[in-house]
């Protein structure tokens, strides 16, 4: 018996299954970005396009008859609107075909829940970097126990910041693996380095870089940007850390696929005797298995949603999320 | 001079140590090996630099350590007494108010602390200090402000606030406007669940 998991929150539409913590599959098809960026209701006409392929795939996959799939899960949010309802829809439907109970499971739950499964660490500091989120968090028991903030971009994610230069900077393709190649051959410049307490920003960077693009080599700005932007991310994430006292950071998100990001975090953790740990790429990118994975947490730990909790939600902030199933 | 380790905090490490026969500490922003030179050199001197500055404008304003020696990535100052209010069971009215008084007069001289909470006050008998202004600077804005305001009211319970805001108020002419601006902040959905857990 297996949960069957389901991500559509933006470009990726993924589906995943888990038994008892082992991943059975984690099947995805995702949508071409092209130099407009995502137009929601494109992607999610993409979706609903894929939605059964790629299910049919996972479940193939996975050796797992749908008949003994025993609980369904997918995103609520945050994401694209128009695109989480068409992985809501497709999960309703399973879940009605299948008579079994439906979760709806928040997407950055999703990728630190999987990451420190796999990482072994029992209660990290978890770095979530992504195209439209970038938060320093950790587990606390005050009030309730959830997820709490310890700081978080005050403007925008890092991931679409970096795939905002990569744009103005006419990178094909423009996103941040091309920005990290081309920065490998930059020397450094000074650019705004904006942080308040464990809180940072972003778009004062952004427009700096811009800018910088008609008078100076763009390797110049491309290593800069990224070399002050991750720069920001670690030295919050070192405060906090020692505030937080957790034994272990883990890093990810989209974003959590650059080398560089890596090797600054590692850096960090290891001045303080403190593992770290990021996932293999599938899982760092936006997949099904994490949802699935939770979905599994949330079955076995007695999660009872409410009718009210089914609707999707763009902004679904993490915070207020009760972990009694965990 | 003997040096002793009394805390690690999240850019620096603090050490205890005479000099001249003052009883000081002295505190000692830590390479940070993980970042390019540049931005690590900028962040370890420029910060210093820019605390040292502020602590001797402060310390002429409020009870705040005095700084005694500055070098390129250490501040040297006063050692102060009293205990760390995050440590005392309960805040009381009369801390509150000299807090408030004291936040006045920072932001009367445009100084923003930075990180205003019980963690960074301390208190002894009635009278009470400022510490710790690594993340200070200067700034008119009235946001940047509020922050601060913000900061210390997550820290405490309402009663408290409450006295540290009279106080506030009574010190500072421009007040009204960042108490009007806190209430603008709260409301931002971002900061609606944030508690500060660390406190």
């Amino acid at each position: 018996m297996a949960v069957l998991g389901i991500e559509s929150s933006a470009h990726t539409f993924g589906v995943g299954i888990s038994y008892k913590g082992k991943i059975l599959a984690n099947a995805k098809e995702m949508y071409k970005i092209t130099d407009k960026g995502m137009i929601p209701s494109r992607v999610a006409e993409f979706h609903a396009n894929n939605a059964r392929e790629v299910i049919q795939r996972a479940v193939s996959g996975s050796g797992i008859p749908l008949s003994e799939i025993e609980a369904i899960s997918y995103t609520k949010g945050p994401g694209l609107g128009p695109c989480l309802r068409i992985g809501q829809l497709a999960a309703m439907t399973l879940s009605e075909m299948l008579s079994v109970p439906l979760y709806p499971v928040n997407h950055a739950i999703g990728h630190i829940q999987i990451t420190t499964h796999l990482s072994g660490f029992k209660d990290p500091l978890a770095v979530y970097v992504s195209g439209g989120n970038s938060q320093i968090l950790g587990i606390t028991e005050r009030r309730f126990r959830h997820y709490s903030v310890y700081g978080e971009t005050l403007d925008i994610g890092v991931g679409n910041m970096i795939d905002n230069f990569a744009r103005a900077a006419k990178l094909n393709p423009a996103w941040g693996s091309t920005v990290a190649r081309i920065a490998e051959n930059g020397h450094y410049m000074q650019m705004p380095y904006t942080v308040k307490g464990m809180d940072f920003t972003f778009t004062g960077l952004l427009t700096n870089a811009v800018k910088a693009l008609s008078s100076h080599k763009v390797e110049d700005v491309a290593y800069s940007l990224q070399e002050t932007a991750f720069s920001m991310i670690a030295e919050a994430s070192e405060r906090a850390l020692l505030l937080s006292g957790k034994r272990g950071v883990i890093l990810c998100g989209g974003v959590a696929q650059s080398k560089r990001l890596q090797e600054i975090l590692t850096a960090m953790s290891k001045s303080h005797g403190v593992g770290f740990y990021t996932a293999p790429n599938e899982y760092n990118a936006d997949n099904g298995a994490m949802i699935a994975y939770v979905g599994e947490l949330m079955h076995r730990g007695g999660a009872k949603p409410g009718h009210g909790d089914y609707a999707v939600e763009q902004r679904y902030r993490i915070d207020g999320v009760d972990l009694k199933w965990l | 001079m003997a040096l002793k380790k009394i805390s690690e905090g999240a850019e620096a490490d603090i050490y205890e140590l005479e000099l001249l026969g003052i009883k000081a500490v002295m505190k000692y922003r830590r390479p940070k090996p993980y970042l390019v030179k540049e931005i690590e050199e900028s962040l370890r001197s420029t910060r210093t630099r820019t605390e040292a500055r502020i602590l001797s404008k402060a310390s002429s304003l409020i009870s705040a350590p005095k700084p005694l020696l500055v070098t390129k990535y250490a501040i040297i100052m006063e050692k102060l007494g009293g205990m760390q209010a995050s440590k005392k069971s309960g805040f009381g009215r009369p801390s509150a108010e000299a807090s408030g008084k004291a936040m006045a007069a920072l932001h009367s001289s445009g100084i923003i602390h930075g990180d205003f909470t019980t963690a960074n006050i301390l208190v002894s008998g009635s009278t009470i200090s400022v510490i710790d202004f690594g993340l200070s600077y200067y700034s008119s804005s009235v946001e940047d402000m509020a922050f601060d305001v913000l900061l210390f009211k997550r820290s405490v319970n309402e009663g408290d606030f409450n006295a540290f805001e009279g106080a506030y108020r009574n010190g500072f002419s421009k007040a009204g406007e960042v108490l009007k601006k806190l209430a603008d902040i709260e409301k931002r959905g971002r900061y609606q669940n944030r508690s500060l857990e660390t406190a």
